[in-house]
């Protein structure tokens, strides 16, 4: 065995190696409790599982509850049957390569200058006209469905209904919902990483539709510039960094979706992780098939592909 | 009838009356009848005898002079015949006819001279009589008819030897009553009467003959009554009476006072400005000497009283003069005066505190005014330094503590004046400053104990003031608070080697101060990556406090102190991913250093600053992330903490802390790098390090974190592991990560002792978590293929390997896969193949049960 001295040194020196490569790369000002969120989330999310797996609930009966959650929804938006079309196109090569092929996927624009996305149980997917014009290409939009898409795959929709459907059947279906609404409260940190989960298989889904991969992560940190979605100030003191890390990370906790640097960021991530694989690989941006409305399944511009992902 | 018809026929008839008077008055029965005809006479004469000169119509005396002196031929002739009664009423009305008749009289120099017999007769008479009735009347006639007869304009000096004369004359009859003990009536009232008459008609001719010449007589008078106040003090009125009754009894205080209240006037009148006051000094000085000498306090009170007005003169005159080049104040020199007699007095006369403060009092605020003020805080103290070694030669304790006064003073002058005014020398005079007060704190003293304890706190605490005044003066705010934390060393080691002791204490202060400062001083300025002087303050202001620390000085506070500095100065000059590594190796120094405990505290803040900053960060070196470059160092920091510890006596509750924050963070760790998919992987193998370490080194710690990790890489295997959509690497992957936990179980399995639980523990997770993978990876009746496949395996592992729990485990999935297959997989046959398969199930039963009776004892050895 080494002596105290000899391991001091061995122990010092191992810091002062591991402090002194990691200054010779990018030092990012980063500092908050996302980790401990993240932790949490993963604990949270392996029980919720576990739970979830004794409440399976069947397709007809999610494609049900998405209808009969679409009805609600009828008559508060105007839907515009054109552009409606045109998404159904985008989403085409998107929908082969989902696990539950089963699912009837149905797609709506609706009139409204929200930049927003929502998915419903059973594939019933909703884009705001807002969005469509925030989008700059065909393959943020290809993003954007993937993302929504994903949703329904992964059956994050469903989760949300999963203990009032199966309670439903037992006759207790008021019951139900109010351990559907207990579980969300419980579940508010790890609902953020379905979203990261969505946004993965969306990545996914884009890279086998060959839509550009890199359009994800540049339409988030274009929502992220957006007036009042801005990053937080950075603290100026030790205390002041525990401080603000700690309201921030109570604010993550009850937020639906990350924020959209820290996207940004974990899609970049993913991108570098697939880039060598990907190096050889033809990917669609799809500009001019964004102002035409035609999908790019039904015609693609010579001049808008790209080789390998493009990465901002 | 003519003018001397009428003058004859009046002597006739005045005489006619006296005549018939004198002789009626020998019969007794007439005598009342004849006093009268006497007194009628003696007043028709008297009126007769004025009206030869002064009435026209009978006047046959031209000549003023032969005219009065007949006027009074026949007063006296009056006065001498009274006499022969004894009775004062009598004498006093003729004497009363006697002035009457000088006040009618011309005003001429004769006329007042007259007054001078007649007065003198009057108090003859009067102290052969003890009239003193009598004399009082004199005297108010005397003046009285001096002051109706006004100024007649005749020349100072006259009047002013004729009002002497008078004033002798009643002077002269005080003193023959004060030698004769009367000490009642109105005899009492003749010294203040003669005294303000005579002043007053005094000073009242000075100032119209000679205004400018006043002081002469205030000075002469001031003389006479110096001798009469002799003279009373040499009739030496009894002692025993109290101020009042000295004075009615003549004593010399009334005297004494009027001598000195006129040398005063006589000084303020001849000398200008603040030389007055010094003059005044002298006059007092000469009473109190001579109030010392005679050992009569009155005259030490009036020298004291004099002091006072002298001095309070001075305090109101900030005139300026120049005198050798440069404008000092003009009451400077009249205070040293007062000074130097004040020091002459404290020396004559033993317990005369009053003079010793008020001379260094004076002598002070001399400085305090002439002094530049740069130099003032040097000057007071050194002169404060001289008092001390006076007092402390001479054994006068008062002049050491006028020394100590003046010594604080100056250490305040220093403190304000030379840092305030930004002189640029100042820091010379705090730096002698600094030379006295410590000069102080050491020397030797022969002094009582508790006075010596004293001088060496206020020393000390003067020292250290002027220290941080020096630092204050020198240099640049920005590091300022990290200087004055280098003095508090500085005066740290001086009072443990007990130069003085005292110093040890104050460089608390000083170092909290030190402390403050700089929290204070880069409050605004305080950020990361802040300018230089920032970190560096806070690193050496943490560096003075373990040093406080090391040489036990409050350890648990300093260190806190130190340990909280030195952190803030990490957390500012070094990037958020390498905080918590310099913060490690801080707390390996420490736990080397004896700081053990400290250690602990700061390691437990890189626990927390890990999870802050170093998990959350997704920095990259080349393909290295920063999360492995710093965390793993951190890592093997603490496991050296926990080993150095085990060999020493460090507390349990900081071994664990050891033993378990590494786990934990390479658990963490892994889980961040291998992302969701791998990290069950990675943590399968941890558990399995860990529970190898835990079997060698027999350390129960290690194994039990070995079995929650099994534990957890279970549960996350089983909750969600399967549906990662992270994975791009699909079902091979997959496969792969499943098969490597399930090895790592079995092969904990295969590690753990035979008997022990945990063998068992470890078998039945490899078990579950391989028939969960089959049953996610395997669908439809091919599933039952698949688990009876692996039952078999169980068996077949657990026989050669002589493994109870395979085998069990094995049979119960296997009889699990039998039930399965006829109540489940078997459900859709038709009726007929349904009713054959029971059949064959029942008959399995039979011979399951047969063959278990029959070898029974051989089942239960291999079981």
């Amino acid at each position: 065995m080494m002596n105290s001295r000899l391991r001091l040194a061995v122990v010092l020196a191992l810091l002062a190696l591991g402090g002194g490569v990691a200054a010779l790369g990018k030092l990012e000002r980063q500092a908050g409790f996302d980790s401990v969120l993240e932790i949490w989330g993963d604990l949270v999310r392996d029980a919720d599982q576990a739970a979830m797996k004794a409440a399976p609930v069947s397709i007809s009966e999610e494609i049900a509850l998405g209808l009969r959650l679409a009805n609600a929804l009828k008559g508060q938006w105007r839907e515009d049957p054109a552009l409606s079309a045109y998404i159904t196109g985008v989403a085409q090569p998107l929908k082969s390569f989902v696990r539950r092929k089963e699912m009837p996927y149905q797609f709506h624009v609706l009139d409204s200058a929200e930049i927003n996305a929502f998915a419903l149980p059973g594939g019933e997917i909703y884009v705001f006209r807002g969005l469509l014009d925030f989008v700059e290409s065909e393959a943020e939009l290809a993003a954007v469905l993937g993302h929504e898409i994903s949703h329904v795959d992964l059956m994050h929709c469903v989760d949300k209904y999963r203990y009032e459907l199966s309670l439903k059947r037992s006759g207790v279906g008021d019951l139900g919902h109010v351990v559907d609404m207990s579980r969300r409260l419980a579940v508010a940190s790890y609902s953020r990483f379905q979203e990261v989960d969505a946004d993965a298989q969306s990545l996914r889904l884009s890279i086998e539709s060959r839509y550009d991969p890199g359009a994800a992560p540049r339409l988030f940190a274009r929502m992220g510039a957006q007036p009042g979605i801005g990053a937080n100030p950075r603290a100026k003191t030790p205390a002041g960094e525990f401080a603000s890390s700690t309201a921030r990370m109570m604010s993550d906790y009850f937020r639906s979706h990350p924020r959209s640097e820290d996207r940004t960021k974990r899609l970049d991530e993913l991108i570098r992780g697939e880039r060598s694989r990907l190096a050889g690989t033809r990917f669609y941006i799809g500009k001019k098939n964004l102002n035409a409305h035609i999908p790019f399944p039904e015609k693609a511009f010579d001049d808008e592909w790209r080789i390998g992902p493009t990465i901002p | 009838m003519g003018a001397g018809g009428r003058a004859a026929t009046g002597l006739a008839v005045s005489l006619s009356l006296l005549a018939s008077g004198i002789l009626v008055e020998r019969k007794e029965r007439y005598k009342v009848f004849a006093r009268g005809l006497i007194g009628a006479g003696w007043a028709s004469l008297y009126f007769t005898t004025y009206a030869l000169y002064a009435v026209e119509a009978t006047r046959v005396i031209g000549n003023p002079i032969m005219g009065s002196v007949l006027l009074l031929v026949v007063a006296a002739a009056m006065i001498g015949h009274s006499l022969r009664y004894g009775s004062q009423g009598a004498t006093g009305v003729t004497y009363f006819t006697a002035f009457a008749a000088l006040a009618v009289s011309p005003s001429t120099p004769f006329a007042a001279a007259a007054l001078l017999p007649l007065a003198l007769s009057l108090l003859f008479i009067a102290q052969r009589f003890s009239w003193y009735p009598m004399a009082l009347f004199g005297l108010i006639a005397t003046y009285g008819t001096l002051i109706s007869r006004g100024d007649s304009g005749s020349p100072l000096a006259s009047t002013q030897t004729l009002l002497f004369f008078y004033w002798l004359l009643f002077e002269c009859f005080d003193l023959m009553r004060v030698a004769r003990r009367v000490t009642y009536g109105p005899a009492v009232a003749i010294f203040p009467l003669n005294t303000a008459v005579f002043l007053v008609l005094s000073f009242q001719k000075w100032s119209k003959a000679a205004p400018d010449q006043t002081f002469l007589f205030a000075a002469g008078a001031a003389g006479l009554y110096l001798l009469s106040a002799m003279i009373r003090w040499r009739l030496h009125p009894p002692h025993d009476l109290d101020v009042a009754r000295r004075l009615t009894a003549g004593g010399y205080e009334a005297s004494a006072i009027v001598s000195s209240v006129l040398a005063g006037l006589a000084i303020f009148a001849k000398v200008p400005g603040v030389w007055a006051s010094a003059g005044v000094a002298l006059e007092a000085e000469i009473l109190f000497l001579a109030g010392l000498k005679l050992r009569e306090r009155l005259l030490e009170r009036l020298g004291l009283a004099g002091f006072v007005f002298s001095l309070g003169r001075l305090a109101g005159d900030t005139r300026r003069t120049e005198m050798f080049g440069r404008l000092i104040y003009n009451s400077s020199p009249a205070e040293l005066l007062h000074a130097a007699i004040f020091y002459a007095n404290r020396a004559m006369r033993g317990p005369g505190l009053i003079f010793s403060y008020s001379a260094s009092f004076l002598v002070a605020i001399v400085l305090v005014a002439e002094c530049p003020e740069r130099f003032l805080g040097t000057a007071l103290a050194a002169f404060g330094l001289i008092l001390f070694e006076l007092g402390l030669r001479r054994q006068l304790p008062e002049f050491r503590y006028q020394g100590y006064g003046a010594m604080a003073w100056g250490v305040m002058a220093m403190c304000g004046y030379n840092s305030a005014f930004n002189s640029r020398d100042g820091w010379i005079q705090i730096a002698i400053g600094i030379v006295i007060a410590y000069f102080m704190s050491i020397r030797r003293l022969d002094a009582p104990e508790a006075e010596v304890n004293y001088i060496r706190w206020g020393a000390a605490v003067s020292t250290s003031l002027l220290a941080v005044v020096l630092a204050a003066k020198l240099v640049p705010a920005a590091y300022l608070g990290m200087t004055w934390a280098l003095i508090a060393v500085v005066l740290l080691e001086l009072g443990l080697h007990g130069m003085p002791a005292q110093l040890r204490r104050l460089a608390w202060l000083v170092a909290g101060l030190g402390a403050a400062a700089v929290v204070v001083v880069h409050f605004q300025d305080f950020d990361k990556f802040a300018d230089r002087s920032v970190w560096l303050s806070y690193a050496v202001a943490g560096a003075v406090m373990y040093w406080f620390a090391f040489r036990n000085q409050a350890r648990p506070l300093a260190a806190s102190a130190g340990s909280s500095l030195a952190m803030t100065a990490i957390w500012v000059v070094m990037p958020d991913v390498l905080v918590a590594p310099a913060w490690g190796a801080l707390a390996l120094g420490l736990v080397e250093t004896g700081l053990g405990w400290h250690g602990n505290l700061v390691f437990a803040a890189v626990f927390g600053r890990v999870f802050l900053a170093n998990f959350t960060n997704t920095g990259y070196s080349g393909p290295i992330s920063h999360r492995i470059l710093t965390v793993v160092p951190l890592i093997a920091a603490y496991y050296h903490v926990w080993y150095r510890g085990r060999e020493g006596s460090a507390s349990p509750l900081g071994m664990k802390l050891h033993l378990w924050a590494p786990a934990i963070l390479a658990f963490v760790l892994l889980r961040f790098e291998l992302g969701r998919v791998f990290t069950v992987a990675g943590w399968a193998m941890l558990g399995l390090a860990l529970l190898y370490v835990g079997l060698r080194a027999n350390l129960e710690d290690l194994k039990r974190q070995s079995y929650g990790i099994a534990v957890l890489t279970f549960l996350r295997c089983i909750a969600s592991n399967f549906f990662v959509p992270e994975s791009l690497g699909g079902l091979a992957t997959r496969l792969a990560i499943a098969a490597c936990v399930i090895g790592a179980f079995y092969s904990s399995q295969f590690l753990v002792p035979r008997g022990a639980r945990p063998r068992i523990f470890f078998s039945l997770l490899a078990t579950a978590l391989l028939t969960s993978v089959i049953f996610h990876e395997v669908s439809g009746s091919m599933l039952t293929v698949a688990w009876g496949i692996e039952d078999i395996l169980l068996l077949m592992c657990g026989f050669p390997l002589r493994e109870r729990v395979l085998r069990l485990s094995g049979l119960a999935m296997l009889l699990y896969c039998i039930l399965k297959l006829f109540l489940f997989d078997l459900r859709n046959l038709e009726t007929m193949a349904r009713i054959l398969s029971f059949i064959a199930l029942g008959i399995i039963l039979m011979a399951v049960s047969w063959i278990y009776t029959r070898f029974r004892d051989r089942i239960r050895q291999y079981l």
